[in-house]
């Protein structure tokens, strides 16, 4: 009876106490997603979560451990208070599968705790009081470690099971930061490939439209400093006939690179042949690789080689130097350059197929067909921009009776040789034709009559010079000229090619070996 | 938004005294650890530790306290918390902080005590 009246208020204290132990423990709860929401770093978060845990239950000391899937290792990420700040402990896979899969439990008393003893062994001195294992969907992420509480007090059992709910939820909140990051790398790599897409789209389109292969291969070195950035740089088409290799692009400055290299003089030059696929020549790698004083010259020192590939031929290959700031090539450009020197193959090799189509095999001119549509588009080009347009027809003097004196093979080097010069004498965007038999034409855009005579006759004083030796025979040739221009002596195509063969035909019925231009519409007219 | 921790220090005598200002709920509040653990290495272990300025303390400031008692407990020194509000002074009670800490309602009685 006399007891009732002491314990009532006892009994009200002790509820009221337990009331705010659970507002308290409500508080942490509410403060732990807080701290989920907070746009922080990793570490300071994990480091929050930690005191959090320890100041809701009392305990003095503790530690989150993160597991490393590629590593094997469970690193001590965050610590207060531990004998060890940091701390690795190598697993076996069969111990993070036993972590992962074992029972529904994760809080366990550290005495009670069959798993990893060396690594409590070194946390001894801590006298650790509970550990938890965090996993998420049976996935082992890391540990939790805590001490006692003040005075080396054991949690109690009410204590624990909260541990286990808190553990939980850090196991959670870890897991979801690991996603986010993985989806943010995820991002970050898809950008990087979008990046390399459309790279690669923008330089293969500037070559894949490009037939002249001159210009292809400038295009091409372009294009390659706009995937990475390069300090200088060579591209070098192989002539499988003569075993040459003959630049036909470069970008930085150079000195004095040779125009044609022969494969056996050049040891990289041999290496690319040989390989068919692209390597790098760096510091480390000229331990066991000597440059000779030829490919060092061309080359410099630090340099990636991409052959120019075709279906299994060589076509040619292209140098590059990465920038002096860059520190080399990263695997990143040199697989894209690759990638770019596939299609610079197939662009190549187009290229050349089409110079083949248009050209005549044994002169290297253009052939009739060809040659007909370019001029046709050199007069509308002429038309539009009002210039002149020069054509001038030559045709070897006598060649039948030089066909029918010496033979055919004789004929054959005299057209070859008469071909030469006309290559010679020509500007870049000058036309050299073989319009048919022993005639020959040539197109000369925004050139004006007094200017083409002076090329034809230029033209026929080296014809009339050269002295052919072949088969025991010394030949001398000269040839006849007529020249016409657009619009002075015709208005259209036809009457251009018509005028400048007229012309011609004056010249042959008049001595040969001599130049006639055309009358202009206008002197025709005045007659 | 709440502002930042801080807190200022200054001996007395062979007390120290520290001052917080602000939310302990910030892993600032480890600064209390550190400037603690700094004075128990010169032997000074009698520390009073004023919160007036510190109206709200949630766990994390708690684990960082009783961080500060282990230490103070171990240097066989002494720990005062003044000006506690009535919030705080629950809620250290319950956490079993007074037990190992004294409080005092102003800082000079404490002080007072601690220098005598």
């Amino acid at each position: 009876m006399s007891d009732l009246p002491m314990q009532k208020p006892d009994f009200e204290e002790k509820i009221q106490q337990q009331v705010l132990r659970y507002e308290y423990v409500l508080e942490a709860l509410s403060d732990i997603g807080d701290e989920l929401c907070r746009v922080s770093s990793f570490d300071a978060q994990l480091k929050s979560l930690l005191h959090l845990l320890l100041g809701t239950l009392g305990i003095r000391k503790g530690g989150i451990f993160l597991f490393d899937e590629q590593t094997q290792k469970l690193n001590l990420q965050c610590s207060w208070k531990l004998v060890h700040k940091t701390f690795e402990h190598e697993m076996t896979k069969q111990q993070a599968d036993s972590l992962s899969n074992d029972s529904a439990e994760i809080t366990y008393r550290v005495k009670g705790f069959p798993h990893l003893t060396p690594l409590f062994e070194a946390f001894e001195t801590d006298n650790l009081d509970c550990v938890s294992v965090l996993k998420v969907r049976e996935r082992f992420i890391g540990l939790l470690i805590v001490g006692h509480k003040l005075k080396e007090i054991a949690l109690t059992e009410k204590e624990v099971s909260f541990l286990k709910t808190l553990s939980r939820n850090i196991s959670v909140a870890i897991n979801n930061y690991l996603m986010l990051n993985d989806l943010r790398s995820a991002n970050a790599q898809l950008d990087e490939k979008m990046r390399e897409v459309s790279i690669l789209y923008q330089a293969s389109q500037m070559i894949s439209s490009e037939l002249q292969i001159k210009a292809l291969m400038n295009m091409a070195m372009s294009a390659i400093s706009g995937i990475t950035t390069i300090e200088r740089g060579t591209a070098w088409l192989y002539d499988e006939e003569h075993k040459t290799f003959n630049l036909t692009a470069q970008i930085g400055t150079l000195e004095e690179t040779p125009a044609i290299v022969e494969l056996d003089s050049s040891s990289i030059f041999q290496l690319a042949h040989e390989k068919k696929d692209s390597f790098e020549i760096t510091e480390e790698s000229k331990a066991s690789f000597v440059l000779s004083e030829i490919d060092s010259n061309i080359f410099g020192q630090n340099f990636v080689v991409v052959p120019i590939v075709n279906q299994g031929e060589i076509l040619g290959l292209v140098h590059l130097c990465a920038a002096a700031e860059a520190n080399g090539f990263t695997a990143r450009d040199i697989r894209l350059i690759k990638v770019f020197a596939i299609q610079l193959g197939a662009a190549v090799k187009k290229a050349q197929l089409y110079e083949q189509a248009i050209t005549d095999g044994m002169t290297k001119l253009y052939l009739h067909r060809y040659f007909k549509q370019r001029l046709l588009d050199e007069i509308k080009r002429a038309t539009r921009f009002k210039r002149n347009l020069a054509l001038i027809m030559v045709d070897i003097d006598h060649f039948k009776l030089l066909n029918d004196n010496y033979g055919h093979q004789t004929g054959d080097e005299v057209l070859k040789r008469v071909a030469g010069i006309l290559r010679k004498a020509v500007r870049t965007h000058d036309l050299p034709v073989r319009y048919g038999g022993e005639e020959f034409a040539l197109v000369l855009p925004e050139t004006d009559m007094v200017g083409a005579v002076a090329v034809a006759e230029r033209i026929r004083k080296t014809i009339e010079k050269e002295v052919i030796e072949y088969g025991g025979a010394v030949i001398q040739k000269t040839a006849s000229f007529g020249v016409s221009v657009f619009p002075d002596c015709a208005g259209d195509m036809d009457s251009l090619i018509k005028a400048a063969d007229v012309a011609l035909y004056w010249s042959k019925e008049h001595g040969r070996n001599q130049v006639t231009a055309a009358p202009s519409v206008a002197s025709r007219e005045t007659q | 938004m709440s502002e930042e921790f801080s807190l200022t220090h200054q001996l007395d005598g062979q007390v120290l005294i520290i001052r917080t200002n602000g939310y302990l709920n910030d892993l600032g509040a480890e600064q209390v650890d550190e400037v603690c653990s700094e004075h128990l290495e010169k032997s000074i272990n009698k520390i009073v530790i004023n919160l007036e300025k510190s109206p709200l303390i949630n766990s994390i400031g708690i684990s960082i306290l009783i961080g500060v008692i282990e230490a103070i407990e171990e240097a066989e020194g002494a720990l005062a918390f003044t000006n506690l509000t009535p919030t705080n002074r629950k809620t250290f009670e319950m956490m079993g902080l007074l037990q190992f800490a004294e409080p005092f309602d102003k800082e000079e009685e404490a002080v007072l005590k601690y220098k005598g």
